[in-house]
């Protein structure tokens, strides 16, 4: 076969090893198809591929898939050949207000985690991709596509109804996050318990509205107003950011 | 980040793999695509099969001839699938041996795999005896090989040692060796199809079948059995698999370009000479005539034939020698045959030992002559053993991707129709073998039988043979990175 072609296929194809990076070498196809919502015959023939093309091993003795050393290739084939606007930025942003910043991309109706803070790192990678309502992060992407609406990518609306339910989301709050978000600019959270933190995330978006990325900031405590402080801030790199990656004619997503 | 981008980062050897492959000493990437071709179509050694086609199928199925070859050919094309489902994800030196381990068991296993030592150690015995007798003939030799002269002895001891040496010095020169011979028989013979084809006018009324006429149902199998072996070899390629580059992509490929190509020099070629029997002449590619008129012909086409089943023989000790090797490495075969030779990536015990084996097979064969039980059991090893083989793949694979949670009926299929279609013909042939010639039957019955039982005995006495048997190249630690939640290592 000749692979997958078009946007689509290369999105599939990186979300297969997205999975397969985040679930191990237990992870059959068929968990695989079921993850990512793919009809199992699509998902048999691109995973078929992509380990025909050893960018995915089978594991002699469990059922499941790791990851080739030809994905760190192709890592290296895709990487940016320009330089990326995105870390100085960001670490400009971490400087000015001495708070934690994380940087994400959205594709597809899925949290892409870039540039996440060393010094105060998420609680969990895993729970800021998939519990989207605990994170400001999440919100956002909730509020881009509110339910039974309209949208331009309905299968990013799709993922995103699909990882809503599976964290227990009500389509009430749903819309609720959405009113909150479009009111406010951006969206916001606050995490109680032993570890808590206020988190504020502004959206990035592309010249046609999209939500492409967002930068979200950080701070230990229960205060938001200690997170809101920084909303300036946090809007003018967004502003230099979406300038920076969309006058060079690209993003670097 | 995201898991995938730490993995990346990390990039650190994934330590749930081994570290060796059960066939390590092979060298990975060592041949390309074009080499798994030339390895099975020289198996199938298109140009020896040309020559019998024709004559053999019209004798058999009458008007059915072209009918019997077209359905012959598409069931070959679902074996190549339903083998291609397995060579899509295991790359197995043992080929159709490991894949129907792996697919239901070490039971069918073992009787495939036996019936493939068989078959291919048959066909490569018959293919060297018929390339000397041809070679005997191309320098005016007459009979002289009945009565086991000293030319065909020392034809036979150096032929068979030159392909051992090419073998054992690596596959990349043996099969570039076969390419250019196969590329150069089939050319002429194509051409010659050519030739004959436009002095008959192009005449297409003989491929169509006459129904009034139609052949008895055995004699239909018959003729499918005739024709399936002129396509057996095919699946050899794929046990180059561990040592080509991508073989999860390339076996697959070169399997089923392979069997398009050669039932479309097959088709065209049976076309060309029917049509010349539709203008009044012989099924035959050459008459009599044309050799009269040309008396240089002669040689040449034996010296050209001669060379084809050279690099037939060349094919099929090529895939017996890695099966054998594959069989070391588990443990079912003595361990020595199991050992590589560090300087050429070979498996050079078994070549050698595979090697000696087919000249000793080769000098009985030519000794035993024309009626000899032997030389039945191998000429029925030559067919039987591939029809055995290829149902047991056609039947293994639907199991496997059941197994392996990844059955679709989009790839099943061809495997599911393919059991139906080799079952039909394993049990006419069965049965028109067991009225024709019953004791070669029993004896080759008996083999499998016998070593089967003696295998399952070996595998439940808990010696570890059950574990190790349907080794292939597994994804080592080095060829993998670590995904983001494994432990770390440290080494």
């Amino acid at each position: 076969m000749s692979g997958p072609s078009g946007a689509g296929g290369v999105a599939l194809a990186l979300a297969v090893l997205e999975e397969v990076a985040r679930g191990g070498p237990t992870l059959s196809a068929n968990r695989i198809a079921q993850l990512l919502g793919m009809p199992r015959a699509s998902a048999y023939r691109l995973i078929n591929s992509l380990t025909s093309e050893e960018y995915l091993l089978r594991h002699p003795s469990l059922d499941g898939f790791v990851l080739g050393v030809r994905v760190v290739e192709l890592a290296h084939l895709i990487a940016p050949r320009r330089a990326d606007p995105v870390p100085d930025l960001i670490a400009g942003l971490r400087r000015r207000t001495g708070e934690a910043v994380h940087f994400v991309r959205y594709t597809g109706g899925r949290v892409l985690v870039v540039d996440e803070d060393p010094d105060l790192p998420l609680l969990s990678i895993d729970r800021t991709r998939r519990q989207l309502g605990a994170t400001a992060v999440g919100r956002l992407l909730i509020a881009e596509y509110p339910p039974l609406e309209a949208t331009t990518d309905p299968g990013a609306a799709k993922a995103v109804a699909v990882s809503a339910h599976a964290a227990g989301i009500s389509i009430e709050e749903r819309r609720r996050i959405a009113v909150d978000v479009s009111r406010l600019g951006y969206a916001n959270c606050i995490e109680p318990g032993p570890d808590a933190r206020v988190c504020i995330a502004v959206p990035v978006r592309s010249p046609e509205g999209d939500l492409a990325a967002a930068v979200a900031l950080t701070v230990p405590g229960v205060d938001l107003a200690a997170a809101v402080r920084h909303l300036g801030a946090v809007t003018a790199a967004v502003e230099e950011l979406a300038h920076a990656s969309y006058s060079m004619g690209s993003a670097t997503a | 980040m995201s898991s995938l981008s730490d993995a990346i980062t990390r990039g650190l050897p994934d330590a749930s793999l081994g570290s060796v492959s059960p066939l390590h000493g092979l060298r990975r990437g060592s041949v390309r695509t074009i080499d798994l071709v030339a390895q099975s179509v020289a198996a199938v050694a298109p140009a020896g099969g040309l020559l019998i086609l024709t004559g053999g199928l019209i004798t058999r199925t009458g008007s059915f001839a072209f009918a019997t070859l077209l359905l012959t050919a598409a069931a070959v094309i679902l074996v190549a699938l339903a083998t291609s489902i397995f060579a899509r994800r295991i790359s197995a030196a043992g080929g159709i041996y490991t894949f129907v381990t792996k697919g239901i068991g070490p039971t069918a296993g073992i009787v495939t795999g036996v019936a493939l030592l068989l078959g291919y150690g048959g066909v490569s015995i018959d293919t060297l005896r018929s390339a000397v007798h041809r070679l005997d003939a191309a320098f005016g030799g007459t009979e002289r090989w009945a009565a086991g002269g000293l030319v065909p002895t020392l034809l036979t001891v150096g032929i068979g040692a030159a392909i051992t040496a090419v073998i054992a010095l690596g596959p990349k020169m043996s099969t570039r060796v076969m390419l250019v011979v196969e590329a150069v028989a089939v050319t002429a013979l194509v051409a010659l199809s050519i030739t004959v084809f436009a002095a008959s006018g192009w005449n297409l009324s003989g491929i169509l079948p006459d129904i009034d006429a139609a052949p008895s149902l055995p004699s239909f199998a018959e003729g499918i059995g005739f024709a399936l072996i002129c396509f057996v070899g095919f699946e050899s390629g794929a046990a180059l698999g561990p040592e080509s580059r991508r073989p999860l992509a390339s076996v697959p490929r070169a399997l089923v370009w392979t069997v398009a190509a050669v039932a479309a020099v097959y088709l065209f070629g049976m076309m060309a000479q029917l049509s010349a029997v539709a203008d009044g002449g012989s099924a035959r590619l050459l008459t009599d005539a044309d050799l009269a008129a040309s008396p240089w012909l002669d040689p040449l086409i034996h010296a050209v034939v001669a060379a084809s089943w050279i690099a037939c023989t060349l094919a099929f000790t090529n895939a017996l020698v890695r099966l054998v090797f594959t069989m070391a490495r588990e443990g079912v075969l003595p361990r020595a045959l199991g050992r590589t030779s560090i300087r050429y990536a070979t498996p050079h015990v078994a070549a050698v030992v595979v090697g000696a084996s087919l000249i000793v097979g080769t000098l009985l064969l030519a000794g035993a002559g024309r009626t000899s039980l032997y030389r039945d059991v191998v000429h029925l090893a030559a067919s039987m053993a591939f029809i055995i083989a290829y149902l047991a793949v056609c039947a293994a694979a639907t199991p496997y991707l059941v197994r392996i949670e990844e059955f679709s009926l989009r790839e099943a299929w061809p495997a599911l129709l393919g059991t139906l279609v080799l079952a039909g013909v394993a049990v006419t042939e069965t049965l028109a073998e067991a009225g024709d010639d019953p004791t070669a039957l029993a004896v080759l019955v008996a083999i499998i039988a016998v070593t089967t039982v003696a295998h399952l005995l070996r595998v439940r006495s808990g010696s570890g043979l059950a574990r190790r048997v349907g080794a292939y190249d597994t994804p080592v630690a080095s060829d993998a990175i670590s995904f983001p939640g494994a432990p770390p290592t440290r080494s």
